[in-house]
């Protein structure tokens, strides 16, 4: 392995364990008071934003959810980011190949490392000669491949353009937008376009790029690459850490903004929340204002509420 | 459009920032399309300037005076900070911890959430009431003051704010220009709720430097708690108001009965905004028959609070918001009830039945229901006897956003509507997409000074949009019209809103509850229960 690829086997770990930290903070995030948002997908027949609220004696009733609808929206929200088509079509026209492109490129990488690993158990998939005369499965992979790579590429630089010019040209957009959200979007346009350019100059069908993943897996000295490639790879593996930092990992908190606030309706019906309730109200209080504090001792939530000040 | 404003200009000197002129509303629809549809927005008296800061855009609502000195200043933004510090962490802020965490990380700023929102919409476009102004302020002041190494990347990650006492009263007057309403939440992509932040900076204000607009706090949960209501009613009161509604409905319909007060062991126990009581009793008398005719075990309490199901809580103050919770949960289990029905208060549904209900565990977990799905129930059962003819007029729907959009309850108020009402139209948008009246938040019970006259001329200017155009073709004032609003709050904004714009006599439009509609449909009452001001309706021109 080089010094490269082991930089960039690095990168790879910071960023996974970067969005494993984000996820767990999440999730041991203490329980929260209820504010969902109707309408709530897994409301079982009521698409129109309807709630177990509407049924009288509810807490009798069983509850009637579906997961069909959850998916329904996860799908077209993930797929074809319906939120944004619905309701700012202008954004949706440059975000959405930007992050189209985003996925196509994320698959692109996911070939490459198959590729690699499967060259690191046995023959490289690598150019089209090599591929097609090693059999069809390293054909398809191959071509697949190269597909995503060269669609994910191109819709990315559109896109991320795309979204620079309007973020710039928008008086509204870009009252709010840091330094920060420019360089984010900045980055990621310098990474298509490196990897763009290597592609056309150095690496046409990406074998330098997989043989690059495959030293990482291979136990044998690293056979050296051309600059270029080390480069993209390094400038990928930057990436990859700094990600995890920024509001560019809305992958995830989407998850928890939907299923944990937005669509988060369970009732208190149970021993579980109940346990949950209690602890809850165990916590001490060290709020300042004079309805709340008892100098010199913290009272906790349960005692508070009991006091009718 | 608004001029363009940035979070540093929110620090600067001591002018007003932004001038309001009606000039750049929204426009309204005929016969307010001219000048008609720009009342002024009055000024605070030079007096009042001297004490308050109005720095922001000449109202106010907390009614927060000029500090004195450099200490006074210094103290108010070191206790602000101290206050954020709290909101970020998991004792302090168990109750929004997380969502608070996402909504500060995730933000891409993609604006959607703005065209969403009727304060921003109906200012022209005011930088200031973009919903994201207010986030973005408090995400910048974390990043800067509080993240670690926060002043060494501030620039880069936007957050060029400096924290002064001018920038901590703006944000808390900025806190409220919010109803709360979270139609911008609906559309944003990401799952942000810009309005929790906005709650959240409330929470600043309120549970760590003790500051909430008097109507909320001292007036309200305050008040609420020590003498039962926070209309000021004690139990005494109520029993003499109680009287007076019993008389009352025998004179308009000949019934005569005693309303169960205190009633051990009784199905429901029902709790009314008790503003109700003073401002529309015509809203709990109509509730009393209702449950009469149906020949429903039911009680009203007359124990503090138990009379009255607001809990202004749920809009500044986690800590007002468990206490009034915790006591109306304890009243219904002292009465032995077998479920708590609220009536019709939009804001008590969403604070008692869903926000409480992670804090009420254990024996106080009583059941909880909504008082326009028990009326559903008896509509569609046929208990009642209606006849639909008697409500001849055009009836739209005004849907509170705490009962629809926070609570999911749709459906069973345009049940009974389209069974009672045959001149019932929608308003557009409506449902879970409607806008909120303008007076969510607290705003309807703020009167003080001059918020009022942003109260009607800013925040319910969409909202009256929306009322002008379902009765679009019917709008001269000798046909009576009727906006349908299941929500006490609503319908004290609708007051001041149709005050405002002189709609009654305009237009003749009214407004009130929806149980008032079931009682006027009564076959076996033979007045109608309904009656609109005749002096207020000319005649019709030849
Ligand atoms: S809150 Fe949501 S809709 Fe509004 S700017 Fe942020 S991401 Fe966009
Ligand atoms: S909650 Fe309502 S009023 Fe507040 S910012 Fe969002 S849309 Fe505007």
């Amino acid at each position: 392995m080089s010094v490269s690829q082991g930089f960039c086997l690095l990168c790879v770990a910071v960023f996974a364990l970067g969005l494993a930290v984000r996820a767990v903070r999440y999730s041991r995030a203490p329980m929260h008071l209820r504010w969902e948002l109707y309408p709530v997908p897994h409301e079982a027949g009521k698409p129109y934003g309807g709630s177990y609220y509407e049924e009288p004696d509810w807490w009798r009733r069983p509850r009637k959810t579906s997961f069909l609808g959850d998916l329904k929206v996860m799908l077209s929200e993930i797929f074809l980011h319906a939120g944004l088509w619905h309701h700012n079509r202008k954004m949706w026209m440059v975000s959405y190949p930007f992050h189209l492109g985003i996925y196509c490129v994320a698959v692109f990488l996911l070939l490459l490392a198959a590729g690699g690993v499967a060259g690191a158990a046995g023959p490289l998939p690598g150019g089209p000669a090599a591929a097609a005369s090693s059999g069809l499965a390293p054909a398809i992979l191959h071509y697949l491949t190269l597909g995503f790579g060269l669609a994910g590429m191109l819709l990315v630089i559109l896109g991320g353009l795309g979204v620079l010019a309007r973020r710039l040209a928008n008086r509204d957009l870009r009252s709010l937008t840091a330094p920060a959200d420019y360089f984010n979007v900045g980055f990621i346009l310098a990474l298509a376009v490196t990897w763009f350019v290597t592609w056309l100059c150095v690496d046409p069908s990406f074998a330098l790029a997989r043989g690059f993943v495959r030293g990482v897996f291979d136990s044998a000295p690293a056979t050296p690459v051309p600059p270029a490639v080390a480069g993209e790879m390094v400038l990928l593996g930057l990436f990859l850490v700094y990600l995890p930092f920024t509001h560019m990992s809305h992958f995830i908190g989407k998850w928890f903004t939907y299923h944990h606030v937005r669509w988060d309706d369970s009732p208190n019906l149970g021993p579980a929340y109940e346990r949950k309730v209690a602890a809850a109200l165990n916590r001490p209080v060290g709020w300042s204002a004079p309805h709340i504090s008892n100098p010199g001792k913290k009272k906790t939530w349960a005692e508070l509420a009991r006091e009718v000040e | 459009m608004g001029k363009a404003i940035t979070t540093r200009e929110l620090a600067a000197a001591d002018r007003q920032l932004v001038r309001l002129d009606p000039a750049d509303f929204v426009p309204l629809p005929p016969p307010y399309d001219g000048a008609e549809g720009q009342p002024p927005l009055r000024s605070l008296t030079e007096s009042q300037k001297q004490r308050l800061d109005d720095s922001l855009d000449g109202f106010t609502a907390l009614r927060l005076p000029h500090p004195q000195n450099r200490e006074e200043e210094e103290q108010l933004v070191r206790r602000f900070l101290d206050g954020v510090r709290r909101l970020l962490s998991a004792d302090d802020n168990w109750t929004f911890l997380g969502p608070l965490m996402l909504r500060l990380d995730y933000c891409a700023k993609c604006q959607t959430c703005a065209e969403a929102c009727p304060i921003y919409l109906a200012s022209g476009r005011q930088e200031i009431y973009r919903p994201t102004f207010r986030s973005e302020l408090l995400r910048r002041i974390i990043k800067k003051y509080l993240a670690p190494g926060g002043r060494i990347w501030s620039g880069f990650q936007g957050a060029d704010i400096d924290l002064n006492w001018r920038t901590v009263a703006r944000l808390g007057e900025l806190a409220y220009r919010c109803t709360l309403c979270r139609r911008c939440a609906q559309v944003c992509p990401i799952g942000i709720g810009n309005a929790l932040i906005t709650r959240e900076i409330r929470k600043v204000f309120s549970q760590e430097m003790g500051l909430a607009p008097a109507e909320l706090h001292r007036l309200g949960t305050v008040q609420q708690l020590k003498t039962g209501s926070s209309t000021g009613m004690t139990p005494a009161a109520l029993m003499d108001s109680i009287e007076l509604m019993q008389e009352e409905v025998e004179e308009k319909t000949g019934m005569r009965f005693e309303w169960p007060v205190d009633r051990e062991g009784a199905d429901i126990l029902l709790i009314h905004n008790a503003g109700e009581f003073l401002s529309w009793p015509e809203n709990p008398e109509a509730f009393a028959i209702v449950l009469e005719k149906a020949g429903i075990s039911w009680t009203l309490s007359s124990e503090l609070v138990g009379y009255d199901a607001v809990n202004y809580g749920v809009w500044y103050d986690d800590v007002q918001f468990a206490r009034i919770a915790r006591r109306h949960a304890e009243v219904a289990r002292k009465l032995k009830v077998k479920k708590i029905v609220i009536g019709e208060c939009g804001h008590a549904h969403k604070a008692l039945t869903v926000v409480a209900d992670r804090i009420l565990g254990g024996e106080f977990n009583i059941p909880r229901e909504s008082c326009l799905t028990l009326l559903d129930h008896l509509v569609s059962s046929g208990r009642l006897q209606l006849d639909p003819r008697r409500n001849d007029f055009p009836v739209t729907l005004h849907d509170p956003c705490n009962i629809v959009r926070l609570m999911g309850i749709v459906e069973p108020q345009r049940r009974i509507l389209r069974r009672i009402a045959p001149g019932f139209r929608e308003m557009s948008p409506s449902g879970t997409q409607n806008y909120c009246c303008g007076g969510g938040s607290g705003f309807a019970i703020m009167d003080g000074l001059n918020f009022p006259d942003w109260r009607s001329g800013v925040a319910g200017r969409m909202k009256f949009k929306q009322i002008l155009e379902a009765f679009a073709g019917e709008l001269h004032p000798s046909v009576p019209k009727y906006v349908c609003a299941p929500c006490s709050n609503c319908k004290g904004q609708l007051r001041g809103l149709l005050d405002y714009f002189h709609a009654t006599r305009k237009c003749g439009i009214y407004y009130g509850g929806l149980v008032e509609l079931i009682v006027n449909a009564m076959a076996d009452i033979e007045q109608p229960f309904i009656t609109f001001d005749a002096e207020l309706i000319p005649a019709v021109p030849a």
